[in-house]
Formats: C-alpha cells, structure tokens, sequence
C-alpha cells in the first residue's frame, strides 16, 4: 500500500513537472526551462492526418496571437508516435503554425499532460502544473458533428482566469477527435 | 482462481480477433473506398500499421456507427451500395481495438485493386469547373454554384454521368444540374463569371437535378434506356460544398458524361416539397408534411430527402391504393454534411393513385448543437443556412417518355396546391417559384381573396386551382 503511493506521488509530481528536451521543427531546442519567465504555457496536441486537428490550425494561431503579447508561451506538441519527422515537417510548413511545433516521438508532452486525443489542449503554469486540459471550445460536438460556430471558448476562459490570477472555473473537458496511440511508443 | 485467470487469458488469446484474419476483410470492403491515398477520407486504412494506429477510433466512430456514412435506417426501404456495417462486424472492431489491436498470424491480407480515374471508363464529355476556386482556411462551410457551358453543336442524351472532385480534402458533396433559363448564368456573371454562392440551392427552378455526389457514393450505372435530354446550349451547373481544411486550398473539380441514344422509358424527377415552415425558437420537434398522389403508375428508383441544419428526422412513406404501406426511407438521425441521394436495389412499383407521405421533423433548441442561431430564432423556408427547407426528390420511371410532361404538371399543381394551403401570407411565395410565376400568382390570389383577410381560404383556394387547371395545358 504504501509502495503504491510512493508510486502514485512519483507520477503526479512526475505529470505535475514534465521535463523535456524536444527539438522543434525548424531545429531549435526547446526544455521546460523557457516556461519559466512566461505567466502560461498553452500547448496543443496535434497530429498530421486528424482533420479535426488540422481544421484547428487557424483558431490556435488566433490564440497564439491573442495572448503571446500577455506573456504565454504556445507550442504544438506532435503526438503520434508513427509519424516520421520530414511529414511533421512538411505539415508544419503546409499548415503555417505562427508558434514552434515539436517532435515528441515518445510522447513526453502527452504524458506529462495524460493527453488521449488530438486536438486537445493543456494548460500549464510556468513551473508545470496543469491547469487546463481538454478541447479547445465546443466547435466539435462529435466527431462528424461540427457546429458553426462554437458556443464555448475553454481554452481562452482559461487563459484569462489564469492572466487574471484565479484558477480556471474549468479545469477539465473532454476533447473530441482521434485517439493519441500510446501502444505504438517503443 | 489462477486458473480461472489463466483460462479467460487462454479463451482471450483464442479469441481475440486480429488484422490479418477478421479486421482487414472488414476494412476492406467498407472503408478502404475512401479511406485510401488520395480519397476523400483524411487517413488511409491500407495496411495494418495504418489500421492499428486508429483501433480505438476506429471502434468508436463504428460503434456510434458515424462511420461508415450511411444515414437511412434499416427496413425502410432496402438500398444500392449500402454502406452499413453488422452488429457483429462492429463488435469485431470494438474487441480489436480493446485486445491490443493485433496483427495476427498468416498472409499480409492485400485489398482489391480500386479503379484509378473514371469509375464509369471515359466519358464522351469531360468538363472541368471554370476556375480553380479557392477554399479559405476556416470559417463556415462554403456552397459555390460553377456554371459550364455545355458547347453542344445539337442536342444529345445523357446515359450517365460520373463526378470526380478535385481535391478531395474539401470537397464535400455535388449536386449536378441542367439550366435551360440562363439564369444560372446571369447570376455567375454578375458575381464573378463563373460561379455564385449558393447554399441552398442554385435558384434555378426544378427538375434540372442530374445526380448527385457524396464520398464513397457509387456513381449510377450508364443507363441508355433512361438517358437524359441534354439541350443544345444549356448550362451544367455544379453545387459543390466545401468543408474549410485548415489551410487555404484549391480545386477544379471534373465531370465526365456518357452519350446515349434516346430513352425508351421515361424519368420524372419528382419534387416534393413544402415551404411553409414557421420554427418557432426553442422547439424541439416541429413537423413539416407534404402529400402527392402519382397520377401514373410508376416504378421509384432513387429518392434524396433534404433539409439543412435544424432537420433531425424524415420519413417517406407510400399509401398504395389498395390500402396497403410501403415505407420509402426513414432517417434518424439527419446530418447536412452526410446528405446523400439513394438508389434502391430494386426499384419499387407504385400503382397510379399512390399517395406519398412526407414528414420531417426539426429540433431549433440549444439542445441542437448545428443549430446555426445562437440563441435560437424563428425559422422560415428559405435558402440561407439559417433557414430551413422540406424537400424530397424522387426518381419515377415511366413507361413511356411522353408521360413525363404529364406526370410533372399533375405533380408540379399539388406542390403549388400545398403552398397554398399553408401560406400565411401572399408574400410568402417561396424563391422557387419564378418570379414572372409569382408575380402573376400573386395577382390572382388577391382576386380570389374575397374576404381580404390577406391569406387563401379554402373555398378561395379551391376556386383558383380550378381557374388553374382550366388554364393549364392538357
């Protein structure tokens, strides 16, 4: 019993501080240590062939530009563990994400988040405490249902909780699109 | 109790489905249609490395039975190309993807060899849309009417016809029309020339539909006996819906038709429809109806219902003269984005006399969530995505081709007598109808409106379709 929450404590402060060093998909090395001076860290779970994903893109650039000016950080954190990194690359550059968009082959960024889907969204502190994880808004009802236009913006409810100084009244939806594969990580 | 264990481990192990023996024959045959490179569907469903990727997805969107696409429920009408997986087929699914997701023993399973290129062989005619069209990032979907010039030196007859989009990670249906009015043009060509925005349709009259197109839609066989009369100097109008990608993207979509000789029987694309809707905000089951007696015998080979985004369910259903029913499509559960238009596996013989029901239902609640208004509003028949319609097509063979112009007038009066059964008000006359048409009709509704309470009452109405049908050709 004991062992087991040794166990259980070793993984939530593991989940509660994720360490990485991951390479983005210009080359530039990015670690836990750039969160530091930043008052958010938004990243974004993604995957090259999700539609749902990538019908995402141009909200998440709206994001970044909306809240990198009050001190957030934004990555997209690629969690598919078949992908190759020339596709990643490719797809970066097709789609035009205006942040950095790592390669986590091994799903570090997801785990430290308990990410399950794409596209899915955590918010972490700067010192890595997850705040927000789920979808991004309600644009998705299901995954072939769409509505036109979203009705509940979590994601910026909470960045602004959290800007504001208050924890998010949010702090976990369920995100819809396709299933993050852990079972493929070698 | 280790036994136990180790026997459900054991039973597990035997049982448990894999991709080479159970789940690739699935795949296969209902998926791989589009879910292969260069299709419409976003991933490719090919190999097991790409299967097992997408188990748990997989399980799901069969489970909910999102996927395959494929709306109408079963013993309401029976269908060509059904796309409609078993129980036991989503069970295997669901088991896979909860057991590991494994390859399995034996062959790698290889799919059928899919025809590249034109479905149907090469056509006579092949038309690409005028322009390549740009389809922006985001935002609501887009609904582009394209007009082609069909450059005809005489009139030829259309055996078939086959759709091909050009990119197929936006395009998401086509409607095929025929325009002899010139109208679609002139609308192209006060917008840009080659085309016009037109969600809910392309605003130039009935009965031109040729087919329609969706993803993993079979194009219909080349049919000579049932050839279409493609005018000299008509316009192909295209309706095509884009569904915004993520990135801004282009296409030129294609249409290939197939000549033929003249037809020996008869096709009426019979519509039905009724245009008084009035959704009041917030209901959550509002039923639209409409009635049409055959006034021929006739055998029904194809029927697309549609609505936009408040239509939840929608029924057809065939009172056959002798009292028995024959239940035409029933859909649950509607989607816009998966319209489709249906061919049954054999065509169903209706005597003259046959009344055809039309019941669809709407949800304009919060609880909708592709209601486009937020908060709900009142909701009326018109063309934009936020109004709504009530309308089926349905296709009649006939035995000969003269009956068609008959048949049409027959049915084209009770569409126009259920108009004005239910109009609140004389300027309610939807966009359908002509506006020559409607000008005239409305001139003689307020003749016949002797109480001047501002609508047709019933002995009003009844009095102007007689003063109708003796002006109508026989």
């Amino acid at each position: 019993m004991r062992l087991f929450l040794l166990a259980l404590t070793a993984i939530s402060a593991f989940a509660a501080s994720p360490q990485f060093t991951l390479p983005d998909t210009s080359g530039t090395r990015h670690t836990q240590q750039e969160w530091r001076d930043k008052k958010a860290v938004v990243v974004f779970y993604i995957m090259t062939d999700c539609p749902l994903s990538n019908g995402y893109v141009p909200e998440m650039n709206r994001i970044a530009a909306d809240y990198k000016r009050h001190g957030v950080a934004v990555y997209a954190a690629h969690a598919d563990p078949f992908v190759t990194d020339a596709a990643v690359r490719k797809h970066a550059e097709e789609f035009g994400y205006t942040f950095p968009v790592l390669l986590d082959s091994k799903l570090a960024l997801a785990r430290a988040a308990g990410a399950a889907t794409v596209p899915e969204v955590a918010l972490f502190s700067p010192t890595g405490e997850l705040q927000y994880l789920g979808r991004i808004d309600n644009r998705m009802e299901d995954i072939t249902r769409r509505r036109n236009a979203a009705t509940e913006f979590e994601l910026r409810a909470a960045l602004d909780a959290v800007l504001a100084g208050r924890p998010p009244a949010v702090t976990r939806t369920r995100a819809v699109g396709c299933s993050i594969n852990l079972q493929g990580v070698k | 109790m280790k036994l136990l264990a180790f026997a459900l481990t054991a039973a597990t192990l035997v049982a448990a489905p894999t991709f080479n023996k159970d789940v690739a024959p699935i795949l296969f045959e209902n998926c791989a249609t589009c879910h292969r490179p260069g299709e419409v569907a976003p991933f490719s469903l090919l190999t097991y490395q790409d299967a097992a990727k997408r188990a748990s997805l997989i399980a799901l969107a069969t489970g909910k039975r999102f996927m395959p696409p494929w709306k109408p429920e079963p013993g309401f009408g029976e269908f060509a190309h059904e796309r409609r997986l078993t129980d036991a087929q989503i069970a295997t699914l669901a088991e896979w993807a909860a057991t590991g997701a494994q390859e399995g023993e034996g062959p790698t399973p290889v799919a059928l060899k899919f025809p590249q290129g034109w479905q149907l062989g090469q056509p006579d005619r092949e038309y690409k849309m005028p322009v390549s069209f740009e389809v922006p990032a985001d935002g609501p979907d887009r609904f582009e009417c394209f007009v082609i010039p069909s450059e005809l030196a005489q009139d030829v007859f259309v055996g078939g016809a086959e759709f091909r989009p050009g990119n197929p990670r936006v395009v998401h249906h086509a409607l095929v029309m025929l325009d002899t009015t010139g109208r679609a043009r002139e609308m192209a060509k006060a917008n840009n020339g080659s085309s016009y925005p037109c969600f809910g349709g392309a605003r130039i009259g009935q009965g031109g539909l040729l087919f329609g197109w969706a993803p993993g839609s079979v194009p219909p066989p080349v049919e000579p006996g049932i050839s279409r009369r493609l005018e000299k100097g008509t316009d192909i109008v295209v309706q095509l819906h884009y569904h915004p990608s993520g990135k801004v993207e282009r296409d030129q979509s294609m249409l290939g038709l197939h000549l033929s000789g003249p037809p020996t029987k008869g096709v009426a694309m019979m519509l039905m429809l009724n245009t008084n809707i009035y959704i009041p905000a917030g209901a959550t089951d509002y039923r639209v109806k409409a009635s049409t007696t055959l006034p021929q015998a006739g055998e029904l080979f194809a029927i697309a219902p549609h609505a936009h985004y408040l239509g939840k369910g929608m029924k057809l259903t065939a009172n056959l003269p002798d009292g028995s029913t024959k239940p035409l499509i029933y859909i649950k559960d509607w989607d816009f984005n998966w319209q489709g238009q249906y061919r049954y596996k054999d065509p169903i013989k209706l005597p003259a006399g046959t009344r055809i029901d039309l019941e669809f239902s709407y949800d304009n609640s919060t609880a909708n969530p592709q209601n486009p208004s937020n908060p709900p509003k009142m909701v009326r028949w018109g063309e934009q995505t936020t109004d709504e319609m009530a309308v089926a097509f349905l296709g009649i063979l006939l035995p000969k081709p003269e009956d068609v112009r008959p048949f049409q007038q027959s049915v084209q009066r009770q569409m126009l007598e259920t108009i004005l059964t239910g109009l609140e008000n004389f300027d309610d006359l939807p966009p359908e109808i002509p506006p020559a048409t409607a000008a005239g009709l409305k001139r003689a509704m307020a003749l016949f409106d002797r109480n001047r309470n501002g609508k047709l009452d019933e002995d009003e109405r009844v009095g102007l379709m007689r003063l109708l049908d003796t002006l109508s050709p026989r």
